[in-house]
C-alpha cells in the first residue's frame, strides 16, 4: 500500500486501514438519517454494523457504496477518495433483474464479448460455474433469475459482489433469509476472501452471526454512532442493551394493546386439527401432510428451494395443489383465490415483501387499511377516523418507525417494511397463520413484540403455521417442528430446550441424505 | 421512538396523493389558471358569461367520461374505446326512441346499457385472457365504430322527445346548463367511490402492485372489469347529453374523445403506471382541455393545428408524470 500523505499514511501503515469514513451525515426530508458518523474498516478484517431497525446502516452503506450522495463527510479508501472499483456491495434490497440469467446479472455491466460485440455467453457461463463451484452454491448459470426463490436470488448477489474482486466487500442482511447451511458456506467464503486482506463490512441482526464472524463491531441508533468495539470485549447481553438501547433487565413495551385487534371466537374452536393437510402436491413439493391445532404454533424447517414457500402459497389459495387435500376445522377446502382464503380466515404473511407483501409507493395508512378493511369498512365506504386509530396503534405495538403513517412504504427502513407486512393480518378473524420469515430483517426489540403477538393469536385459537430459515427463531417461537425435504415430510417434532439451533441443523441434514439415498 | 405525532400536521388521505407528489398535483391548477388568464386576454369574448356556459357544456362530455377513465388509469388499464362506444350509445338511444318507445329513460336506458356491455366486454377479455388492455379496447375502438356505422348505414337518427332535451340538454338548474349539473354530481360521486369507498382502495392496490393486492386478499379482476364498466356507463351518460343538444345521433360522434379523455386524466395527475391520482385533478385536466377547446376555436385556430397542440400536451404531460 502506498502512503499518498506524511499524517494519514503512516497511520494506515500501522493498523491496516483500507476504509475511512469521516464525519458523515445524511438528511431526508430535514430528519437525520445520518449525523457526524465516522467508520473505518481493516483490510482482513470482517466489521460487523448493527443497530435497530431505521438506524441509519444501510443509508451508511448506500453512501460508502457512493450510490446515494452524503450531505456532509468523506468517504475515502487507502487514504484517496473513494472511486468506483474499490467498493462491492450486496444491498439489502434485492437488484437483480429477473428476466436475465444468473450468469448475465453476475456480468451485467462488463459483459465478455469476441471482435464483433458479441455477447460470448458460453464463456460467461463457464467463469460463472467455477465461481458458484467455489462458494459451494447448488445454481445454474443459465437458469433465469426470476425462477429462483428469494434466498437463491440473495445467494447470487452475493456472488455477483464476490466476482467483483473489490478492496471491500459489503453484505446488508446477507443471511435474512438464508438457512443454516447456506449461511455456514457463506461465512466459509467470507473467511477465505478475509486471508485475501479484503475488509468486509457486515450488517446483520442475527446476533450469534456477529460472535462467530466478527472482529470488530460498531453499533448505531437513531442516525449516531454509539459504540466501536472488539468483538472478543463483548457479550451478547451487553450487545443487545446496546443495541436496543434499554438496560438488560428493562422490557420494551407490551403488546397488550393487541386483544382489541382478536376477539375470542369459541364459537368456531373446536377439538379437531385447525389445519389439516394432507398427500399435498404441488409446485416442488409432493406428498406433504401436517396438521395444526387451534393455539398451536408448528415450524417447518427445509432447506432452500424445498418448497416451503409453495407449500404456504398453496395453502392461502396463490397456487393450486396438483393432489391431495386441505382441511380447515375438518371441512375440505381448495381455494380458488387469495380472496376466498382471506375471507375463510387464512392469512399469509409472504416471504417476498416488495412483490407481494407492501405496495410500496402507497402510504403506510393505505397499505394497512387495505388489509383491514373488513374492520374498517362502513358498507360500502371505508370509516377514515378508525382506520387512523387502528393504524395508530398497530405502529405503536410494533414499534414501526416513520415520519408519519402518510409516510410511503418504500420511505421506511427495510425491518420497518417488514414490520407492515405483519402487521397487515393482526386482524380478528384469522383462523390460520401462515408466515413465511416473518421476522426478516427485524431487529431484536421487535422481533419479541412479533412473537408475542403471535403467541396472542395463538391463545385466541389460530393454528400457526411458520417458515423460517432462522432456526433459532423456530425454537423460540414453535411448538412443534416438521423437517421437510421437496418429497418427504417428517412426523411433528416437540420442540424442548434440547431442540437448538444445531440441532434442528444436524437433524434436517440426516433427513436430507436419506432423502437423497432413498432416490 | 414513531415520530406519528407529525401525522397531524401531514394528515395523509386514503385517495390520491402519497408523498412525493405535490408538485404534479399543483401542476395541473396552476395550468388551468394560467391557461384562463391567457385566453381572458386574447379573446374578449371568453369570459363572457355565454361562453363560459358553453365551456362547461362542450366539457362535461370529456370530464364526465374522464372520470371513468380515471378508475381505469388508476388500475394500471387503458380504455381507447371510449370514443366509438360514444357513438354506438348514441345510436342506441336514438334508434330506441325512434323505433321501440319515444320515452326518455328507455332511451337512456339504452345507451348507459350499451356502455355498460362494452365496458364488460373489455374488462372481461383483459383479464380473462391476459390480453393487455391496450390491444382489447383498440380492437374494441374498431367493433364498436362498424357495428354504430352499420345499424343505419352511416345515416345519422334524429330524436323528437322534449323531455329527453330537457333532462339532458337544454333546460338550466341554479342558473347552470343541466349538463354541469350532471358533471358535477359525477364528479362528486367519483370522490366518494375513489377516495372514500372500499372499492377505491381496492383500484389503488390493485394499479399500485397487482401481486400484492392479491396477496392482501383483493379480487383485482374484479377491481378491473367493474372500472371499465363504470366507464363504459359514464361514457353512455355523456352520449345522452350530446344528443341532447344535437337532437340526433350521427355514427361518427366521438372520434378522438379518447384522445381528450387520456389527456384530461393524464394533465390531472393520474400516473399512467399505476396506482395514484385524483378525481379534483381529473376535473381540473378536463377544464383545460375543455377550455383549450374553447379557446383555440375562438382565436381562430383551425382543428388540425389544435390536434398537434393536443398532441403534444399529452407527450408532455406524460414524460412530466414520470418524473420523481
Ligand atoms: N428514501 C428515503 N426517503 C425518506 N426517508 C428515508 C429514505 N431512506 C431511508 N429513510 C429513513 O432513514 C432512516 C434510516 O434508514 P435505513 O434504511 O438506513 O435503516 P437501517 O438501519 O438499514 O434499518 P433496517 O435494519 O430496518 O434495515 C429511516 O428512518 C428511514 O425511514
Ligand atoms: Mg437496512
Amino acid at each position: 500500500m502506498s502512503a499518498p500523505n506524511a499524517q494519514s499514511g503512516s497511520d494506515s501503515e500501522e493498523t491496516g486501514t483500507l476504509l475511512q469514513a469521516t464525519g458523515l451525515s445524511k438528511l431526508f426530508s430535514g430528519i437525520y438519517a445520518l449525523k457526524d458518523v465516522d467508520f473505518d474498516l481493516k483490510a482482513g478484517e470482517v466489521h460487523a454494523l448493527l443497530g435497530p431497525n431505521g438506524a441509519g446502516k444501510s443509508t451508511l452503506i448506500k453512501i460508502l457504496d457512493g450510490v446515494q450522495p452524503q450531505d456532509e463527510g468523506s468517504v475515502e479508501v487507502d487514504g484517496r477518495p473513494r472511486t468506483s472499483g474499490d467498493i462491492a456491495t450486496v444491498f439489502q434490497e434485492l437488484s437483480l433483474i429477473p428476466a436475465l440469467t444468473v450468469a448475465q446479472n453476475i456480468f451485467l455491466g462488463n459483459e465478455i464479448h469476441n471482435a464483433l460485440g458479441l455477447v460470448r455467453t458460453g464463456e460467461m457461463n463457464r467463469i460463472v460455474k467455477v465461481l458458484t463451484d467455489r462458494l459451494g452454491l447448488n445454481i445454474r448459470p443459465e437458469e433465469p433469475v426470476e425462477n429462483l426463490s428469494v434466498a437463491s436470488r440473495q445467494l447470487v448477489e452475493i456472488a455477483k459482489a464476490i466476482h467483483r474482486n473489490a478492496r471491500v466487500l459489503v453484505l446488508d442482511e446477507p443471511t435474512s433469509t438464508l438457512t443454516k447451511a447456506d449461511q455456514l458456506l457463506l461465512f466459509k467464503s467470507i473467511r477465505d476472501i478475509q486471508k485475501a486482506g479484503v475488509g468486509i463490512i457486515y450488517v446483520t441482526h442475527r446476533l450469534t452471526e456477529v460472535f462467530e464472524l466478527a472482529d470488530r463491531v460498531t453499533v448505531i441508533r437513531d442516525g449516531r454512532k454509539v459504540l466501536t468495539a472488539q468483538v472478543s470485549d463483548m457479550e451478547m447481553k451487553s450487545l443487545v442493551s446496546v443495541i436496543t438501547g434499554t438496560k438488560t433487565d428493562e422490557v420494551g413495551p407490551s403488546a397488550q394493546d393487541f386483544d382489541r385487534y382478536v376477539p375470542a371466537d369459541e364459537a368456531q374452536l373446536t377439538d379437531g386439527p385447525r389445519l389439516q393437510v394432507s398427500m399435498l402436491s404441488g409446485d416442488r413439493f409432493s406428498n406433504i401432510s401436517l396438521t395444526v391445532a387451534p393455539g398451536q404454533i408448528v415450524g417447518i424447517a427445509g432447506l432452500i428451494g424445498t418448497g416451503r414457500t409453495e407449500l404456504l402459497e398453496t395453502i392461502a389459495g396463490v397456487r393450486r395443489s396438483s393432489a391431495g387435500d386441505i382441511r380447515l376445522d375438518g371441512k375440505s377446502v381448495s381455494f380458488k383465490s387469495t380472496a376466498q382464503a382471506v375471507s375463510a380466515g387464512v392469512a399469509l404473511v409472504p416471504e417476498d415483501r416488495h412483490q407481494s407483501g407492501v405496495i410500496l409507493q402507497h402510504s403506510i395508512l393505505r397499505n394497512l387499511a387495505l388489509a383491514h378493511s373488513k374492520a374498517l369498512r362502513r358498507g360500502p365506504l371505508m370509516d377514515d377516523g378508525a382506520a387512523r386509530t387502528l393504524v395508530r396503534g398497530l405502529i405503536d405495538t410494533l414499534q414501526i418507525k416513520a415520519v408519519s403513517m402518510g409516510s410511503p412504504v418504500q420511505s421506511l427502513s427495510g425491518g420497518n417494511q417488514q414490520k407492515v407486512v405483519f402487521a397487515k393480518w393482526m386482524q380478528p378473524g384469522v383462523r390460520v397463520l401462515l408466515l413465511d420469515e416473518p421476522t426478516q430483517g427485524v431487529d431484536v426489540g421487535a422481533r419479541q413484540e412479533i412473537y408475542k403477538v403471535i403467541h396472542r393469536f395463538a391463545e385466541e385459537g389460530a393454528a400457526v403455521l411458520v417458515v423460517s430459515s432462522d432456526f433459532v427463531e423456530l425454537q423460540e417461537l414453535c411448538d412443534e417442528i416438521y423437517f421437510m425435504t421437496s418429497t418427504t415430510m417428517s412426523e411433528p417434532e416437540p420442540v424442548t430446550a434440547e431442540t437448538t439451533d444445531q440441532y434442528i441443523y444436524s437433524a434436517l441434514n440426516e433427513r436430507v441424505i436419506k432423502s437423497h439415498e432413498r432416490d | 421512538m414513531n415520530a406519528i405525532s407529525a401525522s397531524a400536521a401531514t394528515k395523509p388521505r386514503f385517495g390520491g396523493r402519497s408523498g412525493g407528489d405535490f408538485i404534479r398535483e399543483y401542476f395541473v391548477y396552476i395550468a388551468l389558471a394560467a391557461l384562463i388568464v391567457f385566453f381572458a386576454f386574447a379573446s374578449p369574448y371568453f369570459m363572457t358569461t355565454q361562453n363560459v356556459a358553453n365551456i362547461g357544456r362542450q366539457t362535461a362530455t370529456v370530464s364526465i367520461v374522464a372520470v371513468g377513465m380515471a378508475f381505469v388509469i388508476i388500475n394500471a388499464q387503458i380504455d381507447l374505446s371510449v370514443g366509438s362506444v360514444f357513438a354506438l350509445c348514441g345510436m342506441a338511444s336514438a334508434l330506441v326512441m325512434q323505433y321501440v318507445v319515444n320515452f326518455w329513460l328507455l332511451g337512456a336506458l339504452a345507451a348507459v346499457a350499451v356502455g355498460v356491455v362494452f365496458g364488460f366486454l373489455n374488462g372481461l377479455v383483459t383479464v380473462k385472457l391476459g390480453v393487455p388492455s391496450f390491444l382489447v379496447t383498440l380492437g374494441m375502438l374498431g367493433v364498436a365504430r362498424g357495428i354504430a356505422l352499420l345499424i343505419t348505414d352511416t345515416k345519422p337518427v334524429l330524436i323528437s322527445n322534449p323531455t329527453y332535451f330537457q333532462i339532458f340538454g337544454e333546460s338550466t338548474f341554479l342558473g347552470l346548463p343541466i349538463a354541469v349539473i350532471w358533471t358535477l354530481v359525477i364528479v362528486a360521486i367519483g370522490v366518494v367511490v375513489l377516495h372514500k369507498s372500499i372499492f377505491g382502495l381496492r383500484v389503488f392496490a390493485t394499479g399500485g402492485n397487482p401481486q400484492a393486492a392479491r396477496f392482501t386478499g383483493v379480487n383485482t379482476q374484479r377491481t378491473i372489469i367493474s372500472s371499465f364498466v363504470i366507464t363504459g356507463a359514464l361514457v353512455g351518460l355523456a352520449s345522452l347529453l350530446f344528443t341532447g343538444i344535437a337532437h340526433a345521433a350521427r355514427p361518427d360522434l366521438g372520434s378522438g374523445l379518447e384522445l381528450d379523455v387520456i389527456a384530461a386524466v393524464i394533465l390531472g395527475g393520474v400516473s399512467l403506471f399505476g396506482g395514484r391520482g385524483t378525481i379534483i385533478g381529473v376535473l381540473a385536466g378536463s377544464l383545460i382541455i375543455g377550455i383549450m377547446n374553447n379557446g383555440l376555436v375562438l382565436m381562430g385556430v383551425s382543428s388540425s393545428v389544435q390536434q398537434i397542440i393536443k398532441g403534444i400536451i399529452i407527450i408532455a404531460a406524460v414524460s412530466l408524470s414520470k418524473k420523481r
